[in-house]
């Protein structure tokens, strides 16, 4: 795959020469692409190879030089667990949501029971806007192939690959667990929680919150079989419920997590690999509260995000999707 | 070659808290989903045991993991 930032002009130029392409940026640069092979999402936050920043003018293109096909599908409602049917047989899919829609609370808290949906890759991204305009704009996708936008629904593109590539997904979380900290659960899934069970006994969630003194910057942390998998918070008051970026799910464990050094730094020592080659996307809280304004993440790039998808929907996590020889696959 | 549903290493994986760090994304994330829920409903097993045999069989990629269990 093929990342940069570019112009509006430049993108134009890459879809009328039929390339298979994600972009990320603000509504107004994305509505000026012409119709082609690709499908779109908002974002004016960007990890780019000179380091983090806010572009409202320009693009950011990963071009799948490994597709052999491709299809843009807006799933709109009650179709988004169809999204596993009709892919390709080798091939991912890459889904766009906007924040705050319908589907980004049905995917979030329902997604990872889709039928086959762990049975090839499904990355993506929530979109967003600019911060300071989340009571003037709404969060967009763009359907490259029909020109339109949309604010409810999940835009997927179905990739076919070259049969000798395979793709493959994996995340890059900042966060552990305090094992010294206390076992949090819930007994309902999803995006708030007026309660917890904290080491097994119900309290009111803010309050334990407020009286413990957690650094809400860290998000609770449950441990998937070995991989870590983050719910941010999104905001603690008095006598309401918590709210979360994610949903927190009944039965599972959770802790608090420990504060990460140096962001920046962090993520150049432990993201192995080519990442100007990798479709990735970063945490928009992870570029807050790791000031990565100006600081690379290493040679990874990407927009800046409202969630990040790696099957299911994730928060301050770097999601990574690399394509290679099937023959080197087979071998790592 | 996926052992058979018979084989002890499904009811194994999906009854216990094994870490499964050398395996891929998709495979802990499944695993994890199928255990809540065999552990919601016990009775639900052998149909959960069913899904991730399935998974490999679909999956070649993820083989390897089974070695893990």
């Amino acid at each position: 795959m093929k990342n940069a930032m570019m112009s509006v002009a430049e993108a134009a130029a890459l879809i009328e020469a039929g390339k298979v392409l994600v972009v990320a940026g603000s509504e107004a640069a994305l509505s000026q692409l012409p119709k082609g092979c690709w499908i779109g999402g908002t974002s004016v936050y960007f990890m780019t190879d000179t380091g983090g920043r806010v572009d409202r003018d320009n693009l950011f293109v990963t071009e799948i030089e490994a597709a052999e096909d491709a299809r843009p599908v807006l799933y709109a409602g009650e179709d988004l667990p169809s999204l596993t049917m009709n892919r390709f047989d080798n091939g991912l899919s890459v889904i766009l949501i906007p924040a705050f829609s319908n589907a980004h609370e049905e995917f979030a808290i329902h997604g990872s029971s889709y039928s086959g949906v762990f049975d090839q890759p499904l990355m993506g991204w929530v979109t967003g806007v600019h911060l300071d305009d989340l009571e003037s704009a709404k969060p967009k996708v763009f359907d490259g192939a029909r020109g339109m936008a949309f604010d409810e629904g999940a835009m997927v593109l179905h990739v076919k690959l070259r049969a000798e590539r395979v793709a493959d997904i994996d995340i890059l979380n900042l966060f552990e667990p305090d094992q010294t900290a206390d076992e949090i659960s819930f007994a309902g899934t999803g995006f708030t929680a007026q309660t917890a069970l904290v080491n097994g006994e119900e309290v009111d969630f803010a309050s334990y919150l407020a009286e413990k003194g957690v650094d809400t910057r860290c998000p609770l942390v449950a441990n998937f079989a070995g991989a870590m998998i983050n719910v941010s918070f999104q905001s603690v008051e008095p006598g309401k419920p918590v709210s979360f970026y994610a949903p927190v799910i009944e039965g599972v464990s959770y802790r608090v997590a420990q504060l990460p050094g140096d962001y920046a730094s962090e993520f150049v020592a432990r993201a192995q690999g080519e990442g100007s080659r990798e479709l990735s996307c970063n945490c928009i809280l992870n570029y807050l509260y790791g000031e990565l304004e100006s600081k690379t993440t290493g040679s990874f790039t990407g927009p800046a995000t409202f969630g990040e998808i790696a099957y299911m929907l994730l928060n301050q996590t770097m999601v990574r999707l690399n394509i290679q020889a099937a023959e080197a696959a087979a071998v790592a | 070659m996926i052992p058979d549903t018979t084989n002890p290493c499904w009811r194994r994986v999906l009854t216990s808290e094994s870490d499964l760090s050398g395996a891929v994304l998709a495979t802990k994330l499944l695993v994890t989903r199928l255990r809540r829920e065999v552990k919601a409903r016990p009775g639900a097993l052998g149909p959960k045991i069913a899904e991730l045999r399935d998974y490999f069989e679909k999956n070649t990629f993820a083989a390897k993991d089974i070695a893990l269990f």
